[in-house]
């Protein structure tokens, strides 16, 4: 089944931020130490990208987008714009097995899914079963090929809905248009 | 809604042109974040739309107007979202339902999800409005609009506009000179 992605690229001239959930309770006692009570595992993260809408599909792709999703209520897909994964070589229609440069930068939960964006808009995603220094092996193959000069994004997917319950458009002229998008991720809610 | 409940100037595209739209989600979540309920509390995006306004000549009429429906609902075009019709130089647009229009009003989103009237602006003497049930978009070249007509509109001077029925929120003068001002005006949408 497809998935329900949010895969509209964001305005790298205004660059996203990411931050953390801290799900811990500090607990001072009197004139002793200071203890942190830990409250969940399942640390989320925020981020919130820019969005320029060079006319008026793109500024319905996100307002139809957001209002599909009621805003703050519904839960989707997306991609995490923090820390790319690097293809090397090209990805064969049957592929299970990417080459790819040293993940280790890049922070990933087991089982997690990624998605692979390319320069035509074409989006494929799967789960990751393994990786090693130099390979990541998914759970089922994108059924096309695809060179690694044409992948435009490779990165974390993650569940999440917005974090935001209004989307401001600033308008400079009536078919160009601005706005930011936060969105946060829902760990306890994604299927394993 | 008469004539008198249009506000019918078109702002200054000098400034800046904010439209919000929002649900106003209540979330209820437990202590390590997991979201038991999201409820949006309107079915629809709610609007606000922020715009400069910057007209010497129409200064008092929208004075008169803001002053005269400050305590009232009236009818905003969606400036954002202007529609031009296309023909003959000069044609009238009396008791034509069938507007043949510049392409791209398919990519209107307010114009396709959330807009049940049309308004007419006479955008040389912005006092001249008027306002049409949107009955379809039928292309992107042309959209259908019903109700009686009661003034004249002509090709090359007409915009058609969505709109939304709002009030004031907010109005702020920042004067240039004497005469001069910038308004900016924030109408919040009421359903």
């Amino acid at each position: 089944m497809p998935l329900d992605i949010f895969s509209i690229k964001d305005d790298w001239t205004k660059p996203p931020s990411q931050s953390v959930d801290q799900y811990r309770t500090p607990i001072q006692y009197p004139g002793s130490g200071m203890y942190l009570r830990n409250i969940t595992d399942d640390i989320r993260i925020k981020f919130t990208s820019s969005f320029t809408n060079l006319g008026k599909s793109a500024e319905t792709a996100v307002l139809e987008f957001f209002s599909n999703h009621s805003g703050r209520q519904k839960a989707f897909w997306a991609i995490v714009p923090k820390s790319y994964f690097t293809v090397t070589a090209t990805i064969g229609a049957s592929d299970t097995t990417i080459q790819i440069a040293d993940p280790s930068p890049v922070w990933l939960r087991p089982r997690e899914r990624v998605a692979l964006v390319t320069y035509a808009g074409s989006v494929h995603h799967a789960r990751v079963v393994a990786m090693t220094s130099s390979t990541m092996q998914i759970d089922h193959a994108f059924g096309v090929s695809i060179a690694a000069a044409s992948v435009a994004i490779f990165t974390r997917l993650i569940y999440c809905r917005f974090d935001q319950d209004e989307v401001v458009m600033v308008h400079t002229a009536p078919g160009i248009s601005e706005c930011e998008l936060s969105f946060i991720e829902l760990p306890m809610e994604r299927l394993s | 809604m008469s004539a008198s409940d249009l506000f019918s100037w078109l702002p200054d595209w000098g400034a800046s042109l904010r439209i919000s739209y929002r649900f106003d989600t209540v979330i209820n979540s437990s202590e390590p974040g997991a979201e038991q309920s999201r409820i949006p509390l309107y079915s629809t995006m709610k609007r606000t739309m922020s715009c400069t306004m910057f007209s010497p000549q129409y200064l008092a009429n929208i004075e008169n107007f803001l002053r005269k429906m400050h305590a009232d609902f009236f009818i905003v075009p969606l400036f954002p979202e202007p529609i031009t019709p296309t023909g003959t130089h000069g044609a009238s647009l009396r008791n034509v339902h069938a507007v043949a229009v510049e392409a791209g009003v398919q990519s209107y989103f307010n114009l396709n999800n959330l807009c049940s009237d049309i308004m007419m602006v006479d955008r040389i003497d912005q006092k001249i409005a008027e306002l049409h049930t949107l009955t379809s978009v039928d292309s992107d070249t042309q959209i259908t609009i019903g109700g009686t007509f009661y003034r004249d509109f002509y090709i090359g001077r007409t915009l058609y506009f969505p709109c939304m029925r709002a009030y004031v929120n907010d109005i702020a003068d920042a004067l240039a000179t004497t005469a001069l001002c910038d308004t900016e005006i924030t109408f919040e949408e009421h359903f």
